[in-house]
């Protein structure tokens, strides 16, 4: 242990001595000892011992040793946490968004991005002509800008497919590489663009679902699953296409809302857009419509007719109008500068009943009803029905329903048939699903629910008057001279609804006669309502085939009419025998039962 | 006596050093072992993932609707068509069946008894019934058969099903 530099090493020292100055006859080694004097022999007996010192040392550092090795070759790794391996950090991919029978409609594939690093870059020239052969879309002064720029990383481009991905590498540019990238594909293209949105290069959601379920998306993990049923959506968005192009509409929109659960099974806005390229087509000119408008849930319409559904289902369930009530709906009101007419007012001469006023969708008989309720009753039951305020509901585009201010008496008459109201169509779906499915009011969702819960809700009406309603829907269709007469009848499912037909207002004042807002919402089975279908139309344009008419009876009503026919057997509703008993008990209205007048005042 | 505890510990101490050397590289393999395999997961996870959309893709309805048009003969089914469980006639014994058979000359097995069930489910269900003539398939016009694109494997592989 000693560092003295002119210790000689102790075997070597008695090596040497003994060969030479004895001969080998009494080359003894212990004998050599003897010989050796006092000083000499000191030393000796000192390094021995260190000898010894050390070499325990030693062995005990190698049993320790061993005595690990053996305890961890018979007791294995045991629990020292510092022996594990820690897993690879895999980076979370993006979660699919599924509809409500788990067909994907959104999801993200691994792809390679190429990246250059300018300061790498020997020839950016050459490199920028190599580039632009291999990708014809990207200009060649777009290549080279990022080739010569500053920093030490650029974006070439993004998402390269596997055959461009080895034309990358053929060429062997230095300075350029590939990061593995993720990119987001939406296998239903346009069809639900407008309720799951998009999301930028980065994966991070801009629109709709992707935006608003963003933080949960990104985590990764189990799919989110929307209420969404792609086989209805795509049914809807055929019809609403098909209506358009018929009437050479603008746009125009869709829904489909299970009555029961609020659930929103199919939400069709148009014209939409591709959500794998949301900006590929121009930003349109001003007026025309914006196709990453959602017109379901940001659009709000004032709604013409459908709102006398409220309107007949508020005055029977205050109690101060009774479905045998006559009213004038012959004689137009005069408020101030403003009178109230009807459409087709001169074919109801004299008193008609609250059911014809429902089912030829009189204006003068809704507003003669109105005014048996007053103007702060109809602001009450149009805020329960959740009509007057911005609704919650699981995408970021929400409108804020536009509602008077002051609620005067001017304003009651006008929202008594849906005009100096608008609101969202979600929203109005839901209100008619309230009044429809025996008065509850539940949350619309875009969220796929648990089977066989019942939904909570808000009781709206009572169950009489939902009952009475279904009935003056029903008479809608079937009735004679019912505004959906001609297009709604589905036969075995008993199709109720109501028409609308709004004139569009325009840069705050209604616009000519010629821009109006056709729309239909049809509930079926009416014996027991089970989905509501609406489809609205924006500035469609009368034609032969529709004899001129621009109404929601002529232009939106054949849509739904499709839409319940192909979607009935696909979700296997039994169609129901109309001639049966039971079906007439349930749905017999008189219209002109014997009643009382109430006079106009 | 010295030597002889040294050369045992040198033993040892090679033993010891080789055990250790072994162990380290057994576990260096499994790590890369370990860590092929969590690429290879990725790598698949990454396949299933692009198999999915591609699935998902040729199932798009619209996709479905267009083929159906252009290919097929066949109708959504009417609403008429759609009856519930109590309207099916009931199965007949296998008594009765003997009987009929006896009593008529045999001319195949129709009769509504032929896709009849027992009517002993709970709620009514639903059934769909056959339509009435099969569809005569119209000729494929040849030039969209090319098995290379997805449409034309699709096509290969409904004629095989033929």
């Amino acid at each position: 242990m000693t560092h003295d530099p002119n210790h000689i090493p102790f075997e070597g020292v008695i090596g040497s001595r003994v060969s030479d100055a004895l001969p080998e006859s009494v080359a003894q080694p212990s004998s050599i000892l003897v010989t050796v004097d006092g000083t000499a022999r000191q030393t000796l007996e000192q390094a021995r011992t260190r000898l010894v010192v050390v070499g325990a040392l030693f062995g005990l550092a190698l049993m320790v040793v061993s005595g690990k090795l053996v305890g961890l070759a018979v007791l294995g790794p045991g629990t020292s946490s510092h022996a594990r391996i820690a897993p690879p950090a895999v980076q979370p991919v993006r979660a699919d968004i599924v509809d409500r029978n788990g067909q994907v409609l959104a999801t993200s594939i691994a792809t390679a991005s190429l990246f250059a690093d300018p300061a790498k870059i020997i020839d950016p020239q050459d490199a920028a002509q190599q580039l632009t052969a291999l990708f014809p879309d990207t200009s060649y002064n777009d290549f080279l800008e990022k080739l010569q720029g500053k920093g030490r990383f650029a974006w070439l481009r993004r998402h390269l497919t596997p055959r461009q991905q080895y034309a990358v590498n053929q060429l062997g540019i230095p300075g350029v590489g590939f990061r593995s990238d993720e990119r987001r594909l939406y296998p239903e293209g346009r069809e639900v663009a407008q309720v799951i949105g998009f999301t930028d290069p980065d994966s991070i959601g801009l629109a709709g679902i992707e935006k608003s379920k963003n933080d949960v998306l990104a985590a990764g993990g189990a799919p989110v699953a929307l209420s969404i049923d792609i086989r209805l959506q795509h049914m809807l968005h055929r019809e609403v296409q098909a209506q358009i192009d018929t009437f050479n509409a603008v746009g125009g929109g869709g829904l489909i809302m299970d009555t029961h659960t609020g659930e929103i099974l199919a939400m069709v806005s148009l014209p939409d857009f591709d959500p794998q390229e949301p900006n590929a087509e121009a930003k349109p000119p001003e007026g025309e419509p914006d196709p990453h408008f959602n017109r379901m849930t940001l659009g709000v319409y004032e709604m013409g007719s459908i709102f006398k559904v409220f309107n007949t289902a508020m005055a029977l369930d205050s109690g101060k109008v009774k479905i045998t009530d006559y009213f004038d709906a012959f004689h137009p009101i005069k408020i101030g500068r403003y009178t109230i007419h009807d459409f087709r007012g001169d074919e109801l001469p004299g008193y008609s009943s609250v059911p014809l006023i429902f089912e030829i969708s009189s204006n003068i008989g809704s507003a003669q009803m109105a005014k048996q309720v007053g103007p702060e009753a109809q602001q009450q039951f149009m805020d329960s029905l959740g009509l007057t305020t911005k609704m919650k509901l699981e995408v970021p585009e929400i409108g804020t329903p536009g509602i008077p201010r002051p609620w005067r008496f001017i304003n009651m008459l006008t929202i008594a048939f849906g005009h100096g109201i608008s609101v969202t169509p979600v929203q109005l779906v839901s209100a008619i699903c309230a009044v429809a499915n025996g008065g509850i009011l539940r949350t619309a969702t875009l969220l796929k629910l648990p089977d066989d819960v019942e939904v909570p809700g808000k009781r709206v009406i009572s169950e009489e008057t939902s009952a009475t309603m279904r009935k003056l829907m029903r008479l809608v269709v079937s009735g004679d001279r019912g505004t959906a007469k001609k297009f709604g009848e589905v036969p075995g499912y008993l199709v109720g609804g109501k028409t609308g037909t709004a004139e569009k207002i325009m840069k705050g004042a209604y616009a000519k006669k010629h821009a109006n807002l056709s729309s239909f919402v049809g509930v079926f089975p009416m014996n027991d309502p089970r989905y509501a279908v609406f489809v609205t139309i924006d500035e469609p344009r009368g034609n032969k085939k529709s004899a001129g008419f621009e109404t929601g009876g002529w232009v939106a009503a054949p849509a739904v009419n499709r839409v319940i026919t192909s979607m009935g057997p696909l979700l296997q509703i039994p169609p129901v025998d109309e001639q049966s008993p039971v079906i007439q008990a349930k749905m017999e209205i008189n219209v002109n039962p014997p009643g009382r007048r109430i006079a106009p005042n | 006596m010295i030597r002889i505890t040294t050369l045992l510990w040198v033993a040892l101490l090679m033993v010891a050093g080789g055990t250790v050397m072994h162990v380290s590289y057994q576990v260096r393999q499994v790590e890369r072992h370990l860590s092929q395999l969590n690429r290879d997961t990725r790598q698949e996870q990454d396949k299933l993932r692009i198999l999915s959309a591609e699935w998902n893709t040729l199932n798009d309805p619209h996709r479905i609707d267009e083929l159906s048009k252009r290919y097929l003969t066949l109708q959504p089914t009417p609403i008429a068509r759609v009856v519930s469980l109590d309207q099916v006639p009931m199965k007949l014994s296998d008594d009765q069946i003997a009987k009929l058979a006896a009593a008529t000359p045999p001319k195949g097995t129709k009769g509504p008894a032929a896709n009849a069930t027992p009517a002993t489910a709970k709620k009514p269900e639903i059934l769909i019934k056959a339509p009435a003539q099969r569809a005569v398939a119209r000729p494929i016009p040849v030039e969209v058969a090319q098995p290379q694109d997805s449409v034309g494997l699709l096509l290969a592989r409904m004629e095989k099903h033929e």
